[in-house]
């Protein structure tokens, strides 16, 4: 019974753990897609107003 | 406690509504956790005697870091208390000191309440491993955090009240008004004054666990609806009920458990309720402190993620911990970094060690807050900007407190020397890195542009 108790927490703490992981990497993913956008946008309306 | 000096916090759409009684429970909240846990090392250290000693003592120094942050935090630009004040008052590397140390008092305690969970879990069935639970809370309550902690701090005010009624129900439990049924027998569990005078100092120095904190009911000053008003009297309001909650447990505990088991309990107040004998009294207390510990932990965690993500934002550190959370508005960088840092503090188990370093933090913290005011006063003379909130008694009231402070790092070095020269030297190379890699990224104009509008170049500097 202890046992099982301790393993469950255990298998909790790697589940809590991967949410967060997962959802930080996530995040992070959004904001360098965000980033690239932004730079592929800036660079298209320079080339057009040189054009 | 949040040193949160976001400017968003500041803007007008921030609403005025919290009262003297909010503040009094914001004070009460983050604090209460102290009762139960760690403040018990005040016996070991210095005796029972020793420990009350302390405790009434350090109240005074308490209320006088209370009016002295009510003076400064109600007139700051910036919401984020002895954070912002450093930062306008004494400089950026006093800043980014100050701010680390806050992390550093919240990282650990934070610590410590996650190693007091694990243990209380133990004591249910000493088959349980203590690491797997220690580890669950935190990363349950920083996952809360990650997803935005408003609800989670709403909810702390509730299991304060929770706590606090379990102690007063332990109080009761003990026919303590009863002296022919009482159990409480102070003569007989009680060692006095062991190690003399300077076991006083020693116990100084720990009973700051019972109020830890208790100063930064004024970050709340932008959510008041009149902060000179209830600033300051929400803060001394929780000074007193502190002081009574800490003499009771010291009261209650004392009387039944032994002194000698009393000193090195992991959750004292649980011992003193099984000491009781009955069970209604053990399951309230225990769950009373497993409630405290999560309450302070969670708060600790909200703390210092925007502590160290204000420090960011000031460019003190790296930006790169100020992003906030596209959907859950979350410091959520800094709530991560740090997870590992208090996780590791909370795997050594070492709670007197943990507690050690987060006294020493906050204690520095008050030193500079002493310093503070004389500076204010100096840069800003009484009349030459608005104060809501006079702090009495000027210049005897930082003295004192100052002295006060200096006794407890003096009753801390007595038995943990080591620690403080260890936490001095790494706050001395923070510093120099701070100097040699951060300083040059620091616009001065823009660091001190909300100082400026608001109050004017300084008058005597």
């Amino acid at each position: 019974m202890t046992q099982a108790i301790t393993l469950a927490a255990w298998i909790l703490c790697f589940f809590v753990g991967g949410l967060l992981v997962t959802d930080f990497i996530r995040t992070e993913l959004s904001f360098k897609q965000q980033k690239k956008d932004t730079h592929t946008e800036q660079e298209v309306s320079g080339y057009d107003s040189q054009q | 406690m949040t040193p949160n000096n976001d400017r968003q916090a500041r803007a007008p759409s921030v609403t005025r509504v919290l009262g003297p009684v909010h503040v009094w429970a914001l004070g009460v909240g983050i604090v209460l956790v102290g009762d139960f846990m760690g403040w018990n090392l005040t016996i070991l250290q210095g005796g029972s005697l020793a420990a009350i000693l302390g405790l009434w003592t350090m109240s005074i120094m308490f209320a006088g870091q209370v009016m002295m942050v009510s003076e400064m935090a109600t007139v700051m630009p910036e919401a984020g208390g002895q954070y912002t004040m450093a930062k306008y008052l004494l400089g950026p590397l006093a800043a980014f000191n100050v701010g680390l140390m806050l992390v550093l008092e919240y990282v650990m305690l934070e610590a410590g309440d996650v190693i007091v969970v694990g243990q209380l879990l133990n004591s249910l069935n000493p088959g349980l491993q203590v690491l797997p639970f220690t580890i669950l809370t935190l990363l349950l309550l920083t996952f809360l955090n990650y997803r935005g902690a408003q609800a989670t701090l709403t909810l702390n005010f509730v299991i304060t009240a929770v706590a606090f009624s379990s102690i007063i129900l332990l109080l009761i439990s003990t026919n303590f008004y009863d002296p022919k049924a009482t159990l409480l027998q102070l003569k007989e569990r009680t060692n006095g004054l062991p190690y003399g005078k300077l076991g006083i100092m020693a116990a100084i120095g720990y009973s700051c666990w019972f109020f830890l904190g208790v100063e930064g009911t004024a970050m709340a000053a932008d959510e008041c609806r009149s902060p000179g008003r209830s600033i300051p009297l929400g803060g001394i309001v929780s000074l007193c009920t502190l002081v009574i909650g800490g003499t009771i447990t010291w009261f209650v505990c004392s009387g039944l458990i032994p002194a000698g088991s009393l000193g090195t309990s992991v959750y004292p107040l649980y011992e003193a309720a099984l000491a009781t004998g009955k069970l209604f009294v053990a399951v309230a207390l225990f769950v009373g402190s497993i409630l405290a510990c999560l309450a302070s932990a969670n708060g600790c965690i909200n703390d210092a993620s925007h502590a160290w993500a204000a420090l960011s934002r000031d460019t003190l550190l790296p930006d790169v911990f100020a992003k906030v959370h596209p959907k859950y508005k979350s410091n959520y960088r800094a709530i991560l970094f740090l997870l590992p840092i208090s996780l590791a503090f909370a795997m050594t188990g070492l709670l007197d060690q943990v507690v050690t370093f987060s006294i020493f933090s906050a204690l520095m913290v008050y030193l500079l807050t002493c310093l503070m005011l004389f500076r204010f006063r100096r840069m800003y003379p009484l009349g030459s900007i608005p104060r809501t909130f006079v702090a009495p008694l000027f210049p005897i009231l930082p003295l004192v407190t100052a002295a006060l402070v200096l006794c407890g790092l003096f009753g801390l070095h007595l038995n943990y020397g080591i620690n403080l020269i260890s936490g001095a030297v790494f706050y001395f190379l923070a510093s120099l890195w701070f100097l040699n890699r951060r300083a040059k990224f620091l616009d001065q104009d823009r660091f001190l542009a909300a100082g400026m509008k608001a109050w004017g170049r300084p008058k005597n500097m």
